[in-house]
């Protein structure tokens, strides 16, 4: 298994873009795990309340520096790659 | 040319040794720093020409009044050790002071995003401490009790927080986890190198790929806690260290594997697995499930989770160390 820090990093990024780019209505809302759908339902401590929780601050923390991010990566790969 | 020269010289002295006078020219470094001083430093060859001719010319005015001379030449050594001095002095304290500047500087960073003193009671270890640990990982089944021991304010026997791995055989450290990972890494390669495929890039590889599964893992557990709502006071450092704790097995394997054949090892492995499983389901149980007896907050179905989670954390240490020995 050979892995360098570069890679270790993209390995991150891309998780994070995979989380971030769960559509809010088209995906989460139909799985039901959509954060505005249980305001008070269930307690604040729960397995999946935890995880709607994650992933809602993730992609409202990470939008801005994933584009950021994604737009470095992306140019270093055509240039350098 | 200076080795033709110089031979003629010495005679002269000898015989000046003789006499009553010390020698003066016997270091020519502190007698010529002026022109030391003026010689433009364009090539290395015209300075030591014309220190020979100067001091040639010396020589044959020092012999009819050497005393006038004698004068001179201290004068100007002491001179120049009085500059040198000042020069020396100077130097000494303007590094010093650029040392101490700079020292300051990294310590205040260090301080900005380390946390020193935290960091420093993973490293009170002491000899015994150390080689009872090893031991206890290596044979973990009949150890009791695991629990870690509190250390009292001495006022109100409040808890001020845990006992120092010296003082505690349960306390995590990260002084075996360092030097596991640096052991292992090198270990890597003198078993490439037995096999004949050793390259210098390969320890930077398995360093890389031993601190990424030490990250990975820690993450897995930090994001289990997450996700379980464990709020416990375990900082990262533990988790890191109980994580660390597993190149001892790795280690052994890898020494196993060098002179063993192949079933040895692979009972060697289950082995080490097994053990560094169990200790770390016994060692992460106060991680895990804090204080299950005193707080009624726990239900049942999610203390049944949290121990699911800890046999997953111990079950996912043979993929670790599967990684780690390939």
């Amino acid at each position: 298994m050979v892995l360098s820090i570069g890679q270790i990093i993209y390995v991150i990024l891309l998780v994070i873009n995979a989380i971030a780019i769960l559509n809010e209505e088209r995906f989460l809302a139909r799985i039901g795990m959509s954060s505005h759908i249980e305001p008070g339902y269930g307690d604040v401590t729960s397995f999946k309340s935890k995880i709607i929780n994650l992933i809602s601050a993730v992609r409202t923390l990470m939008r801005i520096p994933l584009i950021v991010l994604n737009i470095l990566v992306i140019i270093y790969e055509i240039l350098l790659g | 040319m200076y080795n033709q020269n110089n031979p003629p010289n010495y005679p002269y002295y000898s015989q000046q040794q003789h006499s009553t006078s010390p020698p003066p020219l016997q270091h020519p470094i502190p007698t010529h720093p002026p022109i030391q001083m003026r010689d433009p430093p364009s090539s290395p060859s015209p300075p030591t020409q014309q220190r020979m001719t100067h001091q040639q010319q010396h020589i044959p005015h020092q012999h009819p009044h050497q005393h006038p001379h004698q004068q001179h030449i201290q004068q100007v050594s002491t001179d120049y050790n009085m500059w040198n001095d000042a020069t020396t002095q100077m130097g000494m304290q303007f590094g010093r002071s650029a040392m101490m500047a700079g020292s300051e500087y990294v310590e205040k960073n260090i301080n900005r995003y380390v946390n020193y003193p935290a960091l420093k009671y993973y490293f009170k270890v002491n000899n015994s401490y150390v080689a009872h640990k090893i031991r206890l990982l290596l044979f973990p089944w009949r150890h009791r009790p695991w629990s870690r021991l509190v250390k009292r304010s001495e006022q109100n026997g409040q808890m001020e927080g845990y006992k120092p791995p010296r003082d505690d055989i349960n306390s995590p450290d990260l002084y075996i986890p360092v030097m596991a990972l640096v052991t292992y890494v090198l270990l890597t390669g003198i078993v490439a190198g037995t096999e004949h495929k050793f390259h210098p890039r390969d320890l930077g590889v398995n360093a890389t790929t031993a601190f990424f599964l030490m990250i990975l893992e820690l993450a897995f557990i930090k994001g289990g806690c997450y996700l379980l709502n464990i709020t416990s006071e375990t900082s990262i450092l533990d988790v890191l260290a109980y994580s660390g704790y597993k190149f001892i097995g790795v280690i052994i394997t890898l020494l196993v594997s060098l002179i063993a054949p192949f079933w040895i090892v692979l009972a060697t492995f289950i082995y080490t697995v097994a053990a560094n499983g169990f200790f770390l389901l016994r060692s992460l149980k106060y991680v895990v499930l804090p204080d299950t007896t005193t707080t009624n907050t726990v239900n049942v179905p999610q203390r049944q989770r949290r121990i699911h989670f800890l046999f997953l954390v111990a079950a996912l240490q043979f993929v670790f160390m599967y990684f780690l020995i390939k």
